[in-house]
């Protein structure tokens, strides 16, 4: 179910009105059968997997507290992590894989049948196994208690708003919020209903309005000229931003609707002047997951300058494969993994550099924004790419030396309007930076109604009502 | 927007009362100042320019009609071939016409209109899809029968325009009809060159095959033929050049011309390959600027244009 969707606008206010007529157990009853029915809509075949992984990971939790010696919890948890990997890498890279060794094989000479595996991707199985692996590996650090309750259990890996697409849950945050479940306050329901409103115009208005545009070039690039290709790779950098930021707000925003704090997945990342920055500010949930469980595990950036040049690669390769079983992610997470050791390399000496030339803060900011952002949607091309060959085809046609113009771009009223509606985001999105709307809205509550207005008024004009699927869905 | 807070719930409900009177104070505001901007804006897109804000607001009683998708709109270089042939034209096409819609358009037009002496009709229009018919509801509201057809067409959208008059302004069309406010559309050809990557790819990638045109299509292009004819309209059925290699490395694509032959009862008059200089066009399917000049000159020197003698 799309929260884009007709179905949608049905289901929630049948939820809302059974979750705010309910208390106590009832009410967690409600949450979790509207989750499981919310998850089913999409096929009711993958709500096993679901149930059975939730099962056994509260059996392993307690596994794991249970364990009288540190090696027994180790032996636990290791078990734990390799099942929840195993099944992830059974449904999303098992195909990917028996492809790869195929083509190995069919290099070096050998003969082999060829065939394809077919797997169903189960929705969000990315998203909440990680909650699970991070539940395990809590409950081994001793940051938390496994939980002694299934239904409240059930809830944290099956909670309907972020379940397909996260953002992705702590449980030592999420589990607490489900005892003594009261009423939210008025203050933060409005403000639930903002960042909902907010979440639509950008995946209606912004996000599938530039896919239009995007697409049909990404689709066929070969087709197209140098310019368009660089109007496609600005737009698509800004369509998965506005779609699955949009997507994030809108789930955080019923959360706090509801009464949960769902803590935060984006924070404007394109205004970001260095890609560690932008690494705080983008995908939060998974950042910090894969900084917490993979980064610093590894070893951080507490051994020698090539430990951790080596750490931040492997967590960006293995943060790319997370997106899914393909090459062009795993080149994605290489790119990034190559900006954040290039700047590591080259970030002092350009500080100096700045500094001799006696630049202005803010011309230095700027300059570094820009560059972050041109890196960050080349990095773009290879994720959106359906191949190699595409890729580099766009790669080298965007960087070429080529002379920038919107001459040979075709749909220009398209291009024009939205460029103009991307301009209107980032304006809005500096003026909160600066002035931050939500103290504004606090401190002149009559506003809101007009915000929340003219935010209605936006999506009428400009929005697309086409039921897209968010971007994230397939990860 | 928000930075989280430690918690966010409470029980206390002073706020809900407060809450309820913004959200109606919210639903107020929108509902008033959506109709007002729909107004507004009703007002200025009747003023345009734009072909279709001409045709739902005054009488064009033109000579030779063309109708047709983007190549219809690039078909002919609309200001040179009145200059050539002293015709008075107008150009219904329109990216991605669909048949049904392009009916629903021509009889509009011999509803307000008197019937134009030919009918320049582009026939690839054949292939369109119905995705443009949502764009035109912003007319809607001018035409019953283009009201009729979205209704049918697109159920959903009969809903959405009744919750937001402003939705009828989302889309290409309103964004047209505000940029030819202050004048008319007539030189709205493709500018541009084919590029020579595109040049490179048709000539060294298989053209794949053309798909037979959608059942439903063929009978709304046999429609428009016979409605035109009934009115006493020379009806004259062109397929517009496209980029030379595209055409000949088509596997079927004289299957398909001969299919449209048999099917109308009339012969193409198949232009396909008529132009044979890559510099005329702007890709593959569209002639640019200067191929639309070439094209009309083409058109009015094989006398399928009747030209009128220039005025005194």
């Amino acid at each position: 179910m799309l929260f884009n969707s007709l179905s949608f606008f049905a289901f929630f206010p049948v939820f809302c009105a059974l979750y705010f007529l309910t208390r106590g157990r009832v009410r967690l009853w409600c949450i979790l059968l509207a989750s499981y029915f919310f998850y089913s809509w999409w096929d009711v075949r993958l709500l096993p997997i679901l149930l059975a992984m939730t099962w056994v990971n509260y059996f392993l939790g307690q596994k794991i507290r249970a364990a009288v010696s540190d090696s027994g919890r180790r032996r636990v948890l290791t078990a734990g992590v390799c099942l929840n990997l195993g099944v992830l890498g059974t449904f999303k890279y098992l195909g990917f894989l028996a492809g790869a060794a195929l083509a190995v094989l069919h290099a070096a000479g050998l003969s082999v049948p060829e065939y394809a595996l077919r797997i169903i991707l189960p929705v969000g199985i990315s998203f909440y196994i990680f909650e699970m692996i991070s539940y395990l590996a809590e409950i081994y650090r001793g940051h938390m208690e496994p939980s002694r309750d299934l239904l409240k259990f059930s809830i944290f890996v099956a909670f309907f708003p972020r379940l397909v697409a996260g953002p992705i849950l702590r449980p030592q945050e999420f589990l607490p919020q489900l005892d003594g479940l009261r009423n939210p306050r008025a203050a933060s329901v409005a403000e639930g209903l903002e960042m909902v409103f907010w979440g639509f115009f950008k995946k209606l208005a912004i996000a599938d309005v530039v896919a239009g545009f995007v697409d049909p070039v990404f689709n066929n690039p070969f087709a197209y000229s140098p310019n368009t290709l660089r109007v496609a790779a600005i737009f698509y950098s800004v369509q998965i931003y506005c779609d699955f930021s949009g997507y994030s707000g809108i789930a955080i925003g019923i959360g706090r609707m509801l009464g949960f704090d769902l803590g935060r997945n984006f924070d404007k990342p394109y205004f970001s002047t260095s890609f560690s920055e932008f690494w705080t500010r983008w995908h939060i949930s998974l950042s910090s997951w894969l900084r917490d469980y993979l980064y610093i595990p590894l070893g951080g950036n507490r051994g020698s300058k090539f430990a951790t040049w080596r750490n931040l690669m492997l967590t960006m390769l293995l943060g790319g494969l997370w997106h899914g079983a393909s090459w062009t992610f795993v080149a994605w997470g290489g790119l990034h993994g190559l900006f954040l050791v290039a700047q590591r390399l080259a970030g002092k000496p350009m500080e100096r550099l700045a500094a001799a030339a006696r630049l202005p803060g803010r011309l230095r900011s700027l300059a570094a924004g820009v560059c972050v952002f041109s890196l960050v949607t080349l990095a773009w091309i290879p994720f959106r790419s359906s191949d190699f060959a595409s890729a580099w085809h766009i790669f080298r046609l965007v960087t070429g030396g080529s002379a920038w113009s919107l001459a040979d771009v075709p749909n220009k009223f398209q291009v024009l309007r939205d460029f103009g509606l991307i301009a209107a985001l980032f304006a809005f999105e500096y003026l909160d930076l600066r002035i931050s709307f939500p103290r504004i809205f606090e401190a002149r509550p009559g506003l809101r109604p007009m915000a929340g207005a003219a935010v209605l008024l936006a999506i009428s004009l400009f929005g697309v009502f086409g039921s897209h699927a968010f971007i994230y869905f397939q990860f | 927007m928000h930075s989280s807070t430690s918690s966010s719930r409470d029980a206390g409900r002073g706020g809900g009362p407060r809450l309820v009177l913004y959200v109606a104070i919210g639903a107020l505001l929108f509902i008033a100042a959506d109709r007002l901007f729909a107004a507004a804006l009703w007002s200025q897109v009747l003023r345009s320019g734009f072909r279709y804000s001409v045709l739902y607001r005054e009488p064009v009683n033109a000579d030779i009609v063309v109708l047709g998708n983007s190549r219809g709109m690039s078909l002919v270089d609309w200001p040179y071939l009145e200059r050539q042939t002293h015709l008075k034209t107008f150009n219904l096409s329109f990216n991605g016409l669909p048949p049904r819609l392009a009916r629903t358009l021509f009889l509009d037009y011999l509803d307000r209109n008197r019937a134009p002496s030919v009918l320049l009709l582009e026939m690839t229009t054949v292939f369109g899809a119905e995705a443009l018919t949502g764009e035109m509801k912003l007319y809607a509201q001018a035409s019953p029968r283009l009201a009729t057809l979205i209704a049918e067409e697109y159920p959903q959208l009969g809903w959405g325009m009744k919750l937001s008059k402003l939705y009828a302004f989302n889309g290409e069309m309103a964004m047209r009809s505000l940029y030819y406010r202050n004048r008319n559309d007539h030189d709205w050809l493709v500018d541009g060159r084919v590029s020579e990557e595109l040049l490179r790819y048709t000539e060294q990638r298989p053209v794949p095959r053309w798909e037979a045109p959608d059942a439903r299509n063929l009978d709304e292009v046999a429609e428009i033929i016979r409605v035109a004819r009934e009115r006493g309209i020379r009806v004259v059925p062109v397929i517009a050049p496209y980029l030379p290699a595209f055409v000949r490395k088509s596997p079927n694509f004289r299957e398909i011309v001969a299919g449209l032959d048999r099917r109308f009862g009339i012969p193409m008059l198949d232009y396909s390959l008529a132009i044979s200089d890559t510099a005329l066009f702007a890709d593959r399917y569209h002639l640019n600027r200067a191929g639309s000049k070439a094209f009309t000159e083409r058109l009015v020197a094989d006398g399928v244009l009747v030209s009128n003698p220039p005025p005194k």
